[in-house]
């Protein structure tokens, strides 16, 4: 169906929800673990959805959201993030949902917001 | 010496008012003549036998030094004997003694009287009662000096008072200051100026306080201050400084406002103390607890991750229960490490030790690890202690920890190539059942070769020659 990116610094959060996309139709999956290689990876591959965590242990999700967007056009962003309830994305367009997520609750927003196959 | 007295007493003149005055006078007065033997009295006035209480009769042509007593000073004494002879007046007061032996102080005065020719006639003595008057300076005198000893302590309270304020202003980290209104001249205490970084030498004046206070804050404090002498307001107030060393402080003001007698604002005065440490303690702890949320809510969803994981792969309940369990206590573990090598990590014995403590037989022959002290990044930590878990789960269901004889051997080491530092890390089962590759990838297997393998940013990889299963990471560090 698409090809996603997942910028987490939890490998196992990264893995897992590398899985849950999966079975929901990503056909590919880049991942990255901080800001610096986030950006990278998704100008080398623009991804049709981004699945990002907010704090990285270098650099941030929204900052490596931004800056992708800026050079590679909008693209639509799911925060899954740790930060307190308050956090609000730059757009309101960009979904957030709060760890720990139910798995179904993850499938159904991917679904909702990657373009149709 | 009879006939001397009676012959002073015919001279005497009733129509000379001198006279008159002398036998009237309140005065106590005597005449005695030194001419005949130890200068006895010829005369007293009525005042005198008042005074003493001696009649004249009794005392006429004697020396008048019948009215000294065990209480008359020898000195005084001495001083009188000498103006006599030498036929000078004196004055002076002296202890003498009434015919009933109480004491008096007489205020005395002796002169001697000449002749024409210039010879000795008479001695002439006024004594005036001042023994009132000597109490009355006495008890001035002690008066005067009880109110200068209480005055004294009073100086000496006050000034042990000042200097227990001193200490527990300096001991309280207060300074104390004020503001004379309407012309806003501020006045610091030393404790007040080393709070807000100023030399204690030097005067500290609004302008420098206003300079002072963080931009930010400023307007906040001007409008309190305007409250306060307005509307009378108490004053309390917390905000940043930036002292001249360039350092910021958080300060903790409190005052009130005097008024003159008319009503009008007199000044404002009060104390200042340095709350920095409170405040960024405060800080700290939101800090803290923002850390602390975030990674419980990671936790939890590392936890779903992998009772999800694992319930997918099981083929039973039971199966996924002791997985998950098993799983669970191997994430405490790690997370045990991670919480006491905060700093510098866990070292890969402490990881292997931990990991393997679980499935350890009695004397602990099964397991032999070996290699030097290495110390790993948080993230290997944790993928390293779970990675050890699903090897040692596996081996127990499947590999060389199912039988008896089977053995596992762990060793590491570092190895310097390309002026790179390697890390070499390998899992080697023996003396096991023969081993048959799995049909399907496992949890273990998946987080081994997908996630392990991208963390270390080497090689990482599950074997399965027939001899027994190895897993071997090759790794920068």
């Amino acid at each position: 169906m698409c090809h996603v990116l997942i910028i987490e610094d939890d490998w196992f959060i990264a893995d897992h929800i590398a899985q849950l996309v999966e079975s929901a139709g990503a056909v590919t999956i880049d991942m990255a673990d901080c800001e610096e290689d986030a950006v990278a990876q998704a100008l080398a591959r623009r991804p049709a959805v981004i699945i990002a965590d907010v704090t990285l242990a270098a650099g941030t999700g929204p900052a490596a959201v931004d800056r992708i967007t800026a050079q590679a056009g909008e693209i639509p962003v799911l925060f899954v993030t740790g930060e307190p309830r308050a956090f609000r994305p730059r757009a309101t367009s960009m979904r957030v949902l709060h760890k720990p997520v139910d798995d179904r609750l993850l499938i159904a927003t991917f679904r909702a917001i990657a373009p149709p196959a | 010496m009879q006939a001397a007295i009676d012959a002073y007493a015919r001279g005497l003149d009733a129509c000379d008012p001198m006279q008159v005055g002398f036998a009237m006078t309140p005065v106590a007065m005597v005449v005695s003549d030194p001419t005949l033997p130890d200068c006895p009295l010829i005369y007293v006035n009525p005042a005198f036998e008042r005074l003493t209480g001696f009649p004249a009769e009794e005392i006429l042509g004697r020396n008048c030094r019948f009215m000294q007593g065990p209480l008359t000073d020898a000195d005084d004494i001495v001083r009188l004997r000498e103006a006599i002879a030498q036929r000078v007046p004196i004055e002076l007061d002296l202890l003498n003694h009434r015919r009933d032996g109480t004491p008096f102080w007489n205020r005395l005065m002796v002169a001697p009287v000449f002749c024409d020719d210039g010879s000795l006639r008479y001695y002439v003595a006024t004594q005036i009662d001042v023994t009132v008057e000597r109490h009355r300076v006495l008890m001035l005198e002690q008066d005067r000096e009880a109110l200068a000893a209480e005055v004294a302590q009073r100086d000496a309270d006050l000034a042990a008072h000042n200097a227990r304020l001193r200490l527990a202003l300096k001991a309280g980290g207060l300074g104390t200051w004020t503001l004379d209104l309407p012309e806003m001249v501020l006045t610091a205490s030393s404790g007040c100026k080393r709070i807000f970084g100023r030399p204690l030498g030097e005067p500290f004046t609004y302008e420098q306080l206003l300079a002072a206070i963080h931009p930010d804050d400023l307007p906040m404090m001007r409008a309190a201050v305007e409250r306060t002498i307005t509307h009378g307001e108490p004053y309390h107030i917390e905000y940043r400084i930036l002292t001249a060393a360039g350092d910021q402080r958080w300060v903790s003001i409190q005052g009130d406002l005097q008024h003159r007698a008319d009503g009008t604002p007199l000044a404002m005065t009060g104390f200042s103390t340095d709350i920095s440490t409170r405040k960024f303690a405060e800080e700290h702890r939101a800090v803290l607890a923002r850390e602390l949320t975030h990674r419980v809510k990671n936790t939890l969803a590392t936890v779903n991750a992998v009772v999800s994981q694992t319930l997918r792969d099981a083929v039973s309940l039971e199966d996924a229960a002791a997985a998950v369990t098993g799983r669970i206590a191997s994430l405490g573990a790690a997370q045990e490490l991670l919480i006491q090598d905060e700093v510098e990590g866990a070292s890969i014995g402490d990881i292997v030790d931990r990991a393997l403590l679980p499935f350890k037989d009695r004397d602990g022959a099964r397991f032999a690890a070996h290699g030097p002290s290495v110390r790993l990044t948080p993230e290997i930590t944790l993928a390293l202690a779970m990675a050890l878990h699903e090897l040692a789960t596996n081996a127990i269901k499947y590999g060389a920890l199912s039988v008896p004889e089977g053995r596992v051997a762990i060793e590491w080491s570092i190895r310097h190539e390309d002026g790179e530092r390697r890390l070499f890390f390998c899992w080697a089962e023996h003396d096991g059942p023969p081993v048959t590759p799995p049909s399907r990838t496992g949890f273990g297997t998946r987080m081994i070769e997908r996630v392990l393998r991208r963390h270390v940013r080497g090689g990482a990889a599950i074997h399965y020659p027939p001899t027994g299963v190895r897993f071997e990471i090759e790794a920068a560090v």
